[in-house]
């Protein structure tokens, strides 16, 4: 079992009117309302925590991108990641999760390769490197990516990606978006063949498709709850199993908000109003920008209910009208509570959805800077340990640098390498 | 009059579709983002020309660009005129409303022979800083008939915006709109300038450019922007209209139009 520490970065001080008086917290969030002084405070105070998180012994710490709000500040993953890369070097086997490279935003998209290459070569091999299609709102409306093109161009961009790490020899790409008489990079990844890709998705099936027939690890990105996410395992196992694929839980990564305190209504009284911000206002975005048309499949669209709401202008991101404590609990939306609770919640889920790897949001919403200290340390403590071993005895790591690898794996490439 | 549907085959094994009606001269209309409907304008049209409205590709079940590989917007351009070519129209009347009238005006400076006169109305393609036209993006229904028509409780607003009881029939509606605003998209994302401007001196044909006055989607200044790069061309501005004043002010359109086809038509043959 994989745990990775991932902070969004939130912008902490919208203020309280923001939900009546502004139209989205994301494009059009308005300038006055950033204070460059407390960025500078919490952009060192988020850091602080993946340092904190490092030596707290999280299997990695994961990095996001965003653009154009105030939901994740994250704009470049990679620069993150790079003031953290050379503490993780000195770590026992503590990896650099990339999340987010958007990579259908960039021409040509070997600068991604590239910057992957460089902190793979400076970590020693600890990246992890994560491609989603990206949110509507960042690669439509922000990077002004056509939404019919953002597929086509993900999987061009990901193709050359590919390429361009394990090639040997300069080549020449004629794509569809990209046009490159040489590609070479230098410097090459230091993992071989390259750093193992995730692609996070929000649960489309053509994405899943390319993930199991391309061994790629999926990552279900959603705060929509128990019961969407239940849904989706069930589907994508069933699948992978009709593709004639293993049952590898680490081919599964779940995002999840977590919130641990010393007791269950401790955990209400230190976070509520926290989550609250996040659930209300930072993802008070509306539905016209959730999804731009041909953001998706007309087959998805027709799959999923979203496009009722489309009728009447919600949100995907704003379906959820009621951000009580007890509704977000009960719903799965957050696994909040003392450490038994929050414990027994998440074994239940690890085992019945077959999760391989959870990616745990520390610092959510207006959390202050030692809040967000104590859920990480509490959760690191308390929970973590418990939980670790879950799967090590049946299934190798896939999916992970070679430092992740459990005894499982360590003795089937040891036989391997026997026969 | 029920129009036909005609089904071309186009670049050996796509498909494109076009409602077809009327006798005359002919007339093509390109449609807007939101996508195709036979409504009274059309119908009124076909009384006097034999009317061609192709569908965008993807749209009606269509080849998609992606299908195409139509790549940009040259590609789509010289696709138009291989599905003229299909249907034997070697000198039309072209009509374009918003992203149509965008498309329209690009073909009649493309191939300059074949479009005998051009009518855009309240046309895309311009793009002046200090008048940003309005974003394509999510519209439902209801914002469409609040935003888009001069009066939003007229008949023909109500008419044009309706959505179904049925969930099942909603959803193909939805999904309609969805796809046409995405496949056009692919064209007009994230600001509808494809650099027309630097090609409409090309315009021989005589022009109409009608306009809504209240239009907030692409402000009246914009028909006057056009005036000034199409060598002969006039503007008539609808003063209770505001998207779609071929519909809004259905009679007084037909007036303004029906004498500078006739007119055109003799002089180009």
């Amino acid at each position: 079992m994989k745990f990775t520490f991932v902070n969004v970065m939130p912008y902490r001080y919208l203020p309280e009117d923001f939900v009546d008086n502004y139209e989205s917290s994301w494009i059009t969030v308005p300038s006055h309302l950033y204070d460059a002084k407390k960025g500078h405070q919490i952009f060192n105070e988020y850091i602080s925590q993946y340092e904190f998180a490092i030596d707290a012994g999280f299997d990695a710490i994961g990095f996001n991108e965003h653009h154009g709000n105030a939901y994740g500040l994250d704009n470049s993953p990679n620069i993150i990641a790079a003031t953290l890369a050379r503490k993780v070097r000195q770590t026992e086997k503590t990896c650099l999760v990339l999340v987010g490279n958007s990579i259908a935003l960039y021409n040509p998209p070997i600068r991604v390769a590239e910057e992957l290459a460089m902190l793979d070569t400076i970590s020693g091999g600890r990246v992890v490197a994560g491609f989603p299609t990206g949110t509507s709102m960042d690669t439509n409306y922000l990077y002004g990516v056509p939404p019919a093109e953002l597929r086509p161009r993900f999987y061009e961009a990901l193709d050359l990606i590919k390429q361009a790490w394990t090639k040997e020899e300069v080549f020449s790409f004629n794509g569809k978006f990209t046009q490159l008489s040489h590609v070479n990079i230098w410097p090459r990844p230091y993992q071989k063949p390259h750093p193992p890709i995730w692609i996070p998705g929000s649960g489309s099936i053509e994405t899943w498709d390319y993930c199991i027939r391309n061994d790629h690890p999926y990552f279900h990105l959603s705060y929509s709850g128990l019961e969407a996410a239940r849904k989706f395992m069930e589907e994508f196992w069933e699948y992978r199993q009709k593709l004639g694929k293993d049952l590898n839980p680490y081919w599964v990564g779940y995002n999840m908000i977590i919130l641990v305190s010393e007791t269950d209504e401790r955990a209400q009284l230190d976070y509520e109003e926290h989550i609250r911000y996040m659930f209300r206002t930072l993802m008070h975005i509306p539905g016209k920008y959730a999804e731009a048309p041909g953001y998706r499949s007309a087959k998805s669209v027709a799959k999923s209910t979203v496009s009722q709401f489309a009728v009447h202008g919600k949100s995907r991101y704003s379906t959820k009208k009621d951000f009580s404590w007890k509704s977000l609990i009960e719903g799965g939306n957050i696994i909040a509570g003392s450490p038994a609770t929050v414990r027994d919640k998440l074994k239940e889920i690890i085992k019945t959805f077959r999760i391989g790897n959870i990616t745990a949001h520390l610092n959510v919403g207006s959390m202050p800077h030692h809040l967000a200290l104590k859920n990480i340390e509490l959760f690191s403590k308390e929970v973590m340990p418990h939980l670790k071993d879950i799967w090590d005895d049946e299934w190798p790591v896939v999916g992970w640098p070679e430092v992740a690898q459990n005894k499982v794996g360590v003795a089937q490439s040891s036989a391997h390498k026997g026969d | 009059m029920t129009p036909e549907l005609l089904t071309v085959s186009i670049r050996k094994d796509h498909q494109a579709k076009v409602l077809t009606a009327g006798e005359g001269y002919p007339l093509v209309f390109l449609h807007g983002a939101g996508g195709l409907k036979w409504d009274p304008f059309l119908e009124e049209l076909s009384k006097d020309f034999q009317v061609y409205a192709p569908y965008f590709p993807g749209l009606a079940e269509t080849s998609t660009s992606h299908d195409l590989d139509l790549r940009n917007w040259w590609d789509l351009v010289l696709y138009y005129y291989d599905l003229f070519d299909e249907l034997g129209l070697d000198r039309i009347a072209l009509i374009g409303h918003s992203f149509g009238g965008m498309l329209a005006a690009e073909l009649a400076a493309t191939e300059v022979n074949r479009v005998t006169h051009l009518i855009l109305i309240c046309a895309a393609g311009l793009w002046k800083e200090e008048k940003p036209v309005f974003a394509p993006g999510s519209m439902t229904p209801e914002e469409i008939r609040q935003r888009m028509f001069y009066n939003p409780d007229s008949d023909i607003a109500r008419e044009m915006t309706a959505v179904s009881d049925d969930p099942e029939e909603r959803l193909k509606q939805v999904l309609e709109m969805q796809i046409a605003l995405g496949e056009t998209g692919r064209y007009m994302w994230p600001i509808p300038d494809k650099g027309l401007s630097r090609r409409l001196h090309r315009i021989k044909a005589p022009t109409c450019i009608i306009w809504g006055k209240h239009d907030q989607a692409i402000p009246v200044d914009y028909a006057y922007e056009f005036q000034k790069g199409i060598s002969q061309a006039y503007v008539e501005i609808f003063d209770r209209s505001c998207h779609f004043p071929h519909l809004e002010q259905i009679s007084e359109v037909l007036q303004s139009i029906r004498p500078f086809l006739s007119t055109n038509v003799i002089s180009s043959e």
